[in-house]
Order: C-alpha cells, then sequence, then structure tokens
C-alpha cells in the first residue's frame, strides 16, 4: 500500500511532469525530437529500471508512428505520450503487462492528439490578449513562459489522470481476459515491431 | 548591408524555436512568427509606433515548416530593414506567405516525411550492429539513441542557423537562392539510402536472429501483409488493432 501511495503522490507527478517537460519538444518549443517515442520510452525505462522494456516499447511505438505526420494543422497521435503512458503504465507499482500497455499508450497518444485540438482552439480566444503582450520587452517572456506552462501542466495532468486511472484497471482486467483476448493482445505486441518495419519500408516507397 | 548582425541572428534564432508556441486555428503560427522577428523589426523601426505598426502587420495568418522559418525570418528582416523595400508593406506579406507555403511543402517532405524515419531506421540499425557485435545493451541503447538525436539534430540545426543568413543575404531573390540547394535531390537520395536500410534491417531481423523457418515465414507473411494494408493507408492503430483481432479470433479456433 505505501509503494502505491509513495508512487501516486511523490514519483508519478514527477515522472508526468518530466514527460510533460519532454513533450513541448513536439509541438510547442526547439523541436529537437527529445519527444520522440524512440527517445522517451528507453529514458523512462532506464530510470524505472526496465531499459529494455523501454527500448522495446520505444522501438515499436517510433516506427508504428513514422509516417504520421504533422502537416499543415493536422495534429496526428502523439508519439511521445503514447511512449510516456505506455511505460508509466508498465514498469510502475501496477506492472501491467507490456502487450496490454503498449494499445494502452497507442489509445493515450491518439486521445492527448484529440486534447491538443482543444488547447489550440482554446489558444484562438487568447489571440488579443498575446498581440497586446508581444513587443513588450518581459510581457511577451512571460508570455511565451505562461503559454509553455500551461501547456506542460495540462499534459502532465492528463498522463497522471489517465495512468493513475488504467493503471489499476488495466491490471485488474489483464487477469480475467478470457483466454483467446490475452492471446491477440499478446500476439499484436509480439508482431508489432514487424508492423514497424512495413510502415519503415512504406513510407520510403511513398512517392 | 547584406550581412546579419551576430547578435540579431542570435536572437532570430533563439526566438525561432518557439514559433510555435502560440499556434492557433485562426493563424496558425502568426503570432510565433511575430514574436520571433520583433528583434528584427525594433531594430528597422525605432520609432515606437512604426514598430509595434509592423509588429501588427506580421501577427496575421503564418504557417510553415518549423526548420525552414529562418529563409523566411531572413528575408523579412532584410525588407523591413530596406527602407525603399519597407515602404511596400503588400510585396513584403505576399512575398512572406509565397515563402512559407513552398518552403513548408519542401520542409515537411525532407524533415518530416523523409529525414526523421531515416534517422529511427539508422538509430535501430546502430543498435542491431552494437548489440550483435556484443556491446553491453545500455550502451548499444545510449549509441542507437545519440545517434538518432545528431543524425536530426545537426541538418536540422543548420538549416534553421544558415537560412537566417542565406534569407537575409538574397531578400527578396530568395527564390533562386533556395533553388541551389537542390532540395528534391537531396530528399530523393536520402529516401533511397532510407529505403536500403529498412529493407536490409527487416531481411536481417528475419533472418540473422535464426527464428527457424516456420517463424521467419510467419513473420514475413506477417510483414507483407502490413505492408499492403499501409499502401491502403491503414493507420499505425488500425493495423495493429486489426492484428490484435486477427490474433483473438485464430485463438479462438485453435481453442
Amino acid at each position: 500500500m505505501s509503494d502505491l501511495l509513495s508512487w501516486n503522490l511523490a514519483a508519478l507527478p514527477v515522472l508526468a511532469l518530466l514527460c510533460a517537460a519532454l513533450e513541448l519538444d513536439t509541438r510547442h518549443a526547439a523541436h529537437l525530437m527529445v519527444s520522440r517515442p524512440l527517445v522517451v520510452a528507453p529514458v523512462l525505462g532506464w530510470l524505472l529500471g526496465d531499459a529494455w522494456t523501454g527500448l522495446r516499447i520505444g522501438l515499436a511505438l517510433e516506427l508504428l508512428v513514422m509516417d504520421e505526420l504533422p502537416v499543415g494543422g493536422a495534429i496526428p497521435i502523439n508519439g511521445g505520450v503514447a511512449a510516456s503512458g505506455a511505460m508509466l503504465l508498465c514498469t510502475g507499482p501496477y506492472g501491467v503487462e507490456p502487450a496490454a500497455a503498449f494499445p494502452a499508450g497507442l489509445a493515450l497518444g491518439a486521445g492527448f492528439s484529440r486534447t491538443e485540438a482543444a488547447v489550440r482552439a482554446a489558444q484562438t480566444k487568447l489571440i488579443r490578449k498575446v498581440e497586446s503582450a508581444l513587443g513588450a520587452p518581459g510581457r511577451e517572456h512571460r508570455a511565451v513562459g505562461r503559454a509553455l506552462l500551461g501547456y506542460a501542466v495540462m499534459t502532465a495532468l492528463f498522463l497522471y489522470i489517465c495512468v493513475g486511472v488504467l493503471g489499476p484497471a488495466l491490471g485488474w482486467l489483464w487477469t480475467r481476459l478470457p483466454g483467446p483476448v490475452e492471446d491477440g493482445v499478446l500476439l499484436a505486441y509480439d508482431i508489432a515491431p514487424w508492423l514497424g518495419f512495413a510502415t519503415a519500408v512504406e513510407i520510403f516507397w511513398r512517392k | 548591408m547584406t550581412e546579419l548582425s551576430p547578435r540579431l541572428k542570435r536572437q532570430l534564432f533563439w526566438r525561432s524555436l518557439f514559433l510555435q508556441v502560440f499556434w492557433n486555428y485562426e493563424r496558425m503560427q502568426g503570432l510565433g512568427f511575430a514574436f520571433a522577428i520583433a528583434p528584427a523589426l525594433r531594430k528597422a523601426h525605432p520609432d515606437a509606433a512604426a514598430f509595434h505598426e509592423a509588429l501588427k502587420r506580421h501577427s496575421g495568418y503564418f504557417n510553415t515548416q518549423p526548420y525552414m522559418a529562418g529563409f523566411i525570418l531572413g528575408v523579412v528582416a532584410r525588407l523591413e530593414s530596406d527602407r525603399h523595400a519597407a515602404k511596400d508593406e503588400a510585396r513584403i506579406t505576399a512575398i512572406k506567405t509565397a515563402m512559407a507555403s513552398a518552403l513548408a511543402g519542401i520542409g515537411d517532405a525532407l524533415f518530416w516525411g523523409t529525414l526523421r524515419p531515416f534517422c529511427a531506421i539508422l538509430a535501430l540499425g546502430v543498435w542491431l550492429t552494437l548489440a550483435g557485435a556484443g556491446l553491453g545493451g545500455a550502451q548499444a541503447m545510449a549509441a542507437a539513441l545519440l545517434a538518432y538525436l545528431l543524425a536530426f539534430n545537426i541538418p536540422a540545426m543548420i538549416v534553421r542557423w544558415q537560412g537566417l543568413s542565406v534569407g537575409y543575404a538574397a531578400g527578396d531573390k530568395i527564390v533562386d537562392e533556395i533553388k541551389r540547394f537542390h532540395w528534391q535531390e537531396r530528399i530523393r537520395w536520402l529516401r533511397r539510402a532510407g529505403r536500403t536500410l529498412a529493407v536490409v534491417i527487416t531481411l536481417s531481423a528475419l533472418v540473422v536472429p535464426g527464428w527457424g523457418w516456420d517463424k521467419a515465414v510467419v513473420y514475413a507473411a506477417i510483414f507483407a501483409a502490413a505492408l499492403s494494408l499501409k499502401t491502403y493507408r491503414w493507420s499505425a492503430a488500425q493495423t495493429y488493432g486489426l492484428f490484435a483481432v486477427s490474433g483473438m479470433i485464430l485463438s479462438f479456433i485453435i481453442r
């Protein structure tokens, strides 16, 4: 019980904030690729003592979502949130089976892209406020800081709530799954790298 | 004066990293562009009213690929600093908008569509090679991540940084200057290299681990099926879901 309490009150909030800080790289700042699944999942795995699972999940997710491009106003599946979610689920005290955490992570990545769309819509309402801050030294930097902080807090909250709810739920569900369903989930996880290879080969053949 | 001062270049570069921070559906990167170009406008328009008027002009709709924005920031900084050019505000906006669309097409294809997947495949290749050569798991993983980040960020940073100088030096002649980079040839070359690497890695993953022929054939069939679905634009989640459901049905029949 104390393990769960310290995870939920200390470790998970800190890890969610770390993931959220890395996640700023996806859309808001710099774009140095530190929020890609290939980076996030192994780093989290290393921090949480399971680097191998981190690499396995990171590579498979990276390959699977590599053709999801943020072109124009499109918001594809968020690979960074997918990797963070999957890793926090399977390496935390709930110890969700990686085969179950992986699709759950994919679902979180897809769900988060909807949240991002809502943030962008909300930012439209703040145009005048930001516009008035631009050009005023100090105020414009504070506006940037607020935008980054707001997004990071929202991402951290999203991860904290989703992992906090999905962790025990998936742990409970996994032991009660009918055999064929469990087999299907395990098979999909086992072959995920091959699905990823197909994405990689196809993307370079595309005209 | 056709050279960007080092101080202004550093300011523009630093601010260009936050181009998307205020992204919204009405103006997309417009407010971010205004934030990024502000130091150049302040220098070009010492009068506060003129500066704010110019800033307002540049906070309108704008959208391009973030790594290519340096070229446009350079061009706009040059045109705004040129007294004759700065008078024709509509022309500056027109050049900016036209460049944004053209460079977005190049940048999306180069960075998102080609370089990023190439770097992921490269990292996978580095990891497999080092792990296969007997290097420890953590070391091989660190080397693969480093390869991924360096292979992507070095060219991306060069384009961002140099784009500012190239854009500033070229001014409204930027179109001719951009052509000199032969973007399409570079993209084609990178795609060919990526394609070769992806095929080699897939074949190695089938053969090297010694799965046994039966398992290798199953994996090859799964790869072929997934590849067919990809050509019909199936997303990652759809393909993954289909194979999970197929596995469930297969298991139900076998049991």
